[in-house]
């Protein structure tokens, strides 16, 4: 069920009315049914992997609770933690690992042994395994100390607005959220609205609409196409990218603030950073915190020497980097973005830089520099190999033809990025995410009109399903 | 009991209020505006204006229907077949003609299906075709134009047959058939666009089409489908009901393109199969584009039409 369809907002509609007239325990209830309803309604089966990841994190945070013997809280998470990557394991990444040993086999002389499984990834599975195994790691270093029912710790894992694609909930803000009783604040009307709105206006007009244009120009062969065209298509895809995540998490925290709910931010005006390392402050925000707090300070963080610090951020990078998908392009681009992190940090660069008030100059530069680094990134985030990659890279450095599809890419492009942008700027500059929802009310009215007004008008002649289902 | 004055009425309800009430505002503009924006809405909208004008003509005059997509609109002048029809012979004629663009089977069914009625059907109608899978039922079925335009809620049964089903398609219907500036946003995004994006019309075309070859080829791939002419011979019925006759036209391409030998049965089965896919006169120079003939291959081409047509008129 996508956020962009029908169905989905007939689902939603019938809950929130229900949900309105239930107490806060049976809305746990009634919401846990509904997640459920809502995740089998892609596939009933994997319903069932949803429940084994959460019985295993559930019994495991019991188990590290109860016991007081350190070696045995270190065994039981260990394992926990071990059966939980074996499982992403297996889904996510079998094929990849097929693939790449069956070659390794055949250069060698041998006949291929590994067999192909025709394995269909389950959705949000990154997200749910990540969310669970922060619960669990939590527990053991006793964040938690009181354990949810495991109602609401089931609910916890699966709570529909974010179970597929995130914000990665930390136990610690969603939790209490789901024990305690709903806080009902006089402009969640408006404030989801305006998450709502927005959201679909990232996915709807400024992704979907991105989509045939980047579509077409990865499906060509690089001789095919302009050295520009590419230039522009991975542009085009940077918006896309965002827009379709951005929109996702923007619409799951709308509809859980019509419920009391407060998901976390997950974006923060990410093509605005003036370093790689403040691009991951504001990009994907509870993606790359798990990573920081589960990773990264674990494997000693920068606590350890500067060398250390570089080799942690390499690995951290990577894994976030295979969190995303199987394939040597995805294992490059988190390789990619931990070493231009590394080479800022050797020249010194760093947001505080920019922040003089003299410095507007530098950091429009800092900007500029940081938004087409991140571009380059995602020419291999959305490259079919790294063969692709290069070749389409040869191509951007020596063919400077300005076709007509550049031309038209780019109209496109301004067109349907220049309100968001604009948007973004202002919300920027007041620093408050909700800033909209504080203005004027002919300023919202203005707003509000022209996002509904595009998403009934101008949205792709194809539904695009949201991009960061498959991760 | 207190009536509530606007100022007392929530910041947060009345922004909402006001959002919707400029939208049905615009929907309101759309709709006194709509005849402006497009020559395709237009005939659209004059739709029902031509079924009622045959069904007024007299019983002693010949009624004919063109039916079919602007390659047959631009291809075909009606008012030159009218005047040039009755010269040779004593009837008298009434021609019409109805080929929106971008429609397909499922559109033409439905404006016959709903706009004849039991009193007074078109004495003939003439339906144009290219391509070998115009006919097809593996067509698009676009709900949002069916919904919007030339499909009632009476309609939903057939159409579930069809092969219309899920939220999204049953949606989209509802949708339309409340908002016209949802049915027409195509045109309206087109219109826009053209004006503002430089190529729109030929790179839009270029996207899709390397789009839906690579689909194609996926499809084609994975199956090879046989065809189905289910809803022709649906069609086919609702005429012959009606004791309308029917002319099928192959219309001329720039590329030559073959008909599949169970079509061909079907339609030489049901009515007359006028071949008009190679016409002497009629070479590329004569195409405005990769479908649609230009001005003078608008004239070889009626001219054609209309000897055929008398031809097989006069032997009935």
């Amino acid at each position: 069920m996508l956020f962009n369809s029908y169905a989905f907002w007939i689902f939603f509609c019938v809950i929130l009315v229900l949900y309105n007239l239930l107490k806060p325990r049976k809305q746990n209830m009634l919401l846990l049914g509904a997640s459920y309803f809502f995740y089998g309604y892609w596939n009933w089966r994997y319903l069932l992997l949803l429940l084994l990841c959460t019985a295993i994190s559930y019994c495991s945070a019991l188990l590290i609770n109860k016991n007081k013997i350190s070696i045995n809280r270190k065994l039981i998470l260990t394992l926990c933690i071990s059966v939980n990557i074996l499982i992403l394991g297996f889904f996510k990444y079998y094929n990849f690992f097929e693939t790449q040993v069956n070659q390794l086999l055949c250069i060698a002389g041998l006949p291929p042994s590994i067999p192909y499984l025709n394995i269909i990834l389950p959705v949000g599975i990154s997200f749910f395994i990540f969310q669970g195994l922060s619960f669990s790691i939590d527990v053991y270093n006793k964040k938690i100390e009181k354990l949810p029912s495991f109602m609401d710790f089931a609910l916890y894992l699966s709570f529909f607005p974010q179970l597929i694609a995130g914000p990665i909930e930390r136990s610690e803000n969603l939790l209490p959220q789901i024990q305690g009783p709903r806080k009902k604040g006089k402009n969640d009307l408006i404030i989801g609205f305006y998450y709502v709105i927005s959201g679909l206006f990232k996915k709807v007009i400024v992704a979907d609409n991105m989509a045939p244009m980047v579509n077409h120009i990865f499906s060509l062969n690089t001789n095919q196409t302009s050295g520009f065209e590419i230039l522009i298509s991975t542009y085009a895809f940077a918006f896309q990218i965002y827009g379709d995540f951005s929109g996702y998490s923007s619409i799951a925290q709308g509809i859980a603030k019509w419920m009391g709910f407060d998901l976390s931010h997950n974006f923060r005006m990410p093509y605005f950073a003036v370093t790689p390392g403040d691009f991951w402050r504001r990009w994907h925000i509870t993606l790359s915190t798990w990573l920081r707090d589960y990773i990264y300070i674990p494997l000693g963080g920068n606590r350890k020497g500067k060398k250390r610090a570089y080799a942690n951020l390499l690995i951290t990078m990577i894994i976030g980097g295979l969190w995303h998908g199987a394939g040597w392009t995805y294992i490059v681009w988190g390789l990619f973005h931990g070493g231009i992190q590394i080479i800022y940090k050797l020249f010194g660069i760093n947001p505080d830089i920019a922040k003089k008030p003299a410095g507007i100059i530098k950091r429009c530069t800092l900007m500029f520099l940081s938004f087409n680094l991140i571009c380059l990134s995602w020419l291999f985030f959305r490259a079919e190999n790294l063969n692709q990659v290069y070749l389409m890279l040869i191509d951007v450095f020596t063919d400077f033809r300005l076709t007509e599809l550049t031309l038209y890419m780019m109209g496109l492009i301004l067109f349907l990025t220049i309100p968001l942008i604009v948007l973004e700027i202002a919300v920027e500059k007041s620093g408050d995410l909700l800033w909209l929802t504080q203005k004027k009310a002919a300023y919202q009215i203005a707003i509000y009109s022209y996002m509904i007004f595009m998403i009934w008008v101008f949205p792709p002649l194809k539904n695009q399903v949201f991009i960061y289902f498959q991760f | 009991m207190s009536v509530m004055k606007i100022n007392e009425i929530p910041d947060k309800i009345r922004i909402i209020v006001a959002t919707v009430t400029i939208l049905l505002g615009f929907e309101i503009i759309f709709r006194i505006t709509l005849p402006w924006l497009s020559t395709d809405i237009c005939q659209i909208k004059d739709i029902p204006e031509k079924f009622c004008k045959l069904k007024d003509t007299d019983t002693n005059i010949t009624t004919i229907m063109f039916i079919g997509n602007s390659i047959l609109g631009e291809a075909v002048d009606a008012r030159m077949i009218e005047s040039n029809m009755g010269k040779d012979d004593l009837r008298k004629y009434e021609i019409e003609k109805i080929t929106p663009d971008g429609t397909n089977l499922y559109d033409w069914y439905f404006i016959l299906k709903n706009n004849i009625t039991d009193s007074k059907a078109p004495d003939i109608v003439v339906i144009g075709f290219a391509w070998d899978d115009a006919l097809q039922d593996e067509n698009e079925l676009n709900i949002v134009r069916l919904g919007g335009e030339f499909c009632t809620i009476k309609n939903i049964k057939e159409l579930s047959e069809m092969g219309v089903h899920g939220f999204e398609m049953y949606g989209d219907f509802m949708l339309s058939k409340v908002s016209e500036v949802f049915t027409f946003r195509e045109t309206i995004r087109n219109r826009i666009f053209d004006n503002i994006i430089p190529y729109y019309r030929k790179c839009t075309r270029l996207i899709n089409d390397t789009q839906q070859n690579k689909q194609k080829n996926i499809s084609a791939a994975k199956k090879e489908k046989t065809a189905k002419y289910n809803n022709l011979k649906r069609m086919i019925f609702e005429l012959s009901q009606k004791k309308s006759k029917i002319i099928f036209v192959a219309m001329p391409l720039p590329q030559r393109y073959s008909i599949k030998p169970e079509l061909l049965e079907i339609i030489q089965n049901s009515g007359i199969f006028i071949d008009l896919r190679e016409i002497n006169e009629i070479d590329n120079t004569k195409f405005v584009d990769h479908m649609h003939l230009g001005i003078t291959g608008q004239k070889i081409f009626t001219q054609e039409l209309l000897l055929k047509v008398k031809e097989k008129i006069n032997s009935y």
